[in-house]
């Protein structure tokens, strides 16, 4: 479909962005400040990858390559816009028939909102994406211990939301 | 054990304490290599240790299933969507004045018309071929603008009246029985490039052809399969159609009997 796209179909591209536009929403929403940032990032990025597709290798999945356009301006924003404020989480989860595993990823998410802005785009470049510490610190505009670090704390932070610290407490010091 | 933390100087001998926050440095990459490896021994040896480790781990397994799980991506407000998607209309040029006629409807999200899909027939069962190939014909092809072209009579009138295919069905289905006139077309180089212009590969098939005029426009008509059974694609491009500008200017799907 991307290929159609790319070929001139004017639908195809259309068409990719709302077969994906829940889960970009998502990372988008992830390593932004607010809604609003996450929609203008998002748009952003869907400009971006629609006039870049002619450069889109065969050998990545369309998917990932979409999620990484959207993450790359996610980042990108943040870097620019280091003062901004956060706005709190205020999303619509699906009710129907959730799954064990929906419920778990539900949680996940809600958990991540939880964090700054700077440890939640930092963790979700790095684990939920793959980029590098030297990537995500390069678009971060910081340096890369300073991702480490904030990887670290917000899996530290995470572990004890999500209750997986609750039998496996460290024994020098409380979690979190 | 003393108070250093993992990321100071230690004494010799002293052993970093096992926090989760220590823990997760060390996960991070954080720790210098001694003080890490001091630290992978202290963990190996103490079962809670072990334990935050596995869920620090858990942690990451998390987030990164979370990425790849579609179904509990919330729902996006459809005002958000539609919005973006009347964006990407508007980026494309000579289209925008299109871009109105299958986007924002309020509360739902709009889907690309039949009549529309009709003149890709990529959207399909065929598509997956179709879309492989031109996905390697993109890769070796040198880069071409996105053509300008509409999709229906209805959608060019910006500045010219509106362009229709001058046959009926009828006269449309007959070319079928004869041999296709390609007209400026007959190059089979250039028909190739037409062909990738309009999303086609080289070797698709052409039900039939003819040159017409449209509005007093010179053309060329090229009759595709549709991309549901019995149906027929009727294009008119510009008689210099290409994959850099097919010059399409008007279109017609075709039910067959």
């Amino acid at each position: 479909m991307l290929a159609a796209h790319v070929a001139g179909d004017p639908y195809a591209f259309e068409e990719l962005f709302y077969r994906h536009h829940r889960q970009l929403h998502r990372v988008a929403r992830l390593t932004t400040r607010s809604a609003e940032d996450a929609e203008d990032a998002l748009q952003e990025a869907m400009a971006s990858a629609h006039r870049g597709a002619r450069s889109f290798r065969q050998d990545a999945a369309v998917s990932s390559w979409l999620h990484r356009i959207v993450v790359n301006a996610c980042l990108d924003r943040l870097r620019r816009n280091k003062t901004h404020p956060t706005t709190a989480l205020d999303d619509v989860y699906p009710v129907a028939d959730r799954t064990a595993q929906v419920e778990t990823a539900i949680a996940v998410h809600r958990a991540l909102m939880r964090l700054p802005v700077e440890q939640r785009a930092a963790v979700v470049a790095v684990d939920m994406h793959g980029y590098s510490v030297a990537d995500t610190a390069a678009m971060l505009g910081v340096a890369e211990g300073t991702v480490k670090s904030r990887c670290a704390r917000a899996r530290a932070r995470l572990a004890s939301i999500l209750g997986y610290l609750e039998t496996g407490a460290a024994p020098n010091r409380p979690a979190g | 054990m003393d108070g250093v933390g993992p990321d100071e100087s230690d004494d010799a001998g002293a052993d970093p304490p096992l926090t989760v926050e220590a823990l997760a440095d060390l996960q991070a990459g954080l720790l210098d290599d001694d003080t890490a490896a001091r630290m992978r021994k202290q963990v190996r040896g103490d079962p809670d240790a072990r334990q935050t480790m596995d869920a620090l781990n858990r942690v990451r397994r998390d987030i990164a299933n979370l990425g790849a799980d579609a179904e509990s991506a919330p729902d996006v407000a459809p005002e958000v969507v539609d919005g973006i998607a009347a964006a990407l209309h508007a980026e494309q040029p000579g289209r925008s004045q299109r871009g109105a006629a299958h986007t924002v409807r309020p509360g739902r999200l709009p889907r690309p018309t039949r009549a529309a899909v009709g003149l890709a027939g990529l959207v399909g069962l065929a598509a997956a071929a179709v879309a492989a190939w031109l996905g390697t014909a993109a890769l070796i092809s040198p880069p071409a603008p996105t053509p300008s072209r509409p999709t229906t009579a209805e959608h060019i009138t910006v500045s010219r009246p509106p362009m229709t295919i001058p046959l009926s069905d009828q006269q449309i289905l007959a070319l079928l029985d004869d041999k296709p006139d390609f007209g400026p077309l007959a190059d089979p180089q250039r028909r190739t490039s037409c062909l990738a212009g309009l999303g086609y590969p080289a070797d698709a098939r052409i039900l039939g052809a003819r040159p017409v005029q449209i509005a007093g426009h010179p053309a060329v008509l090229l009759v595709f399969p549709g991309d549901t059974p019995g149906t027929a694609t009727a294009l008119a491009v510009a008689p210099n159609c290409s994959s850099v500008d097919t010059g399409l200017l008007a279109d017609r799907l075709v039910h067959r009997p």
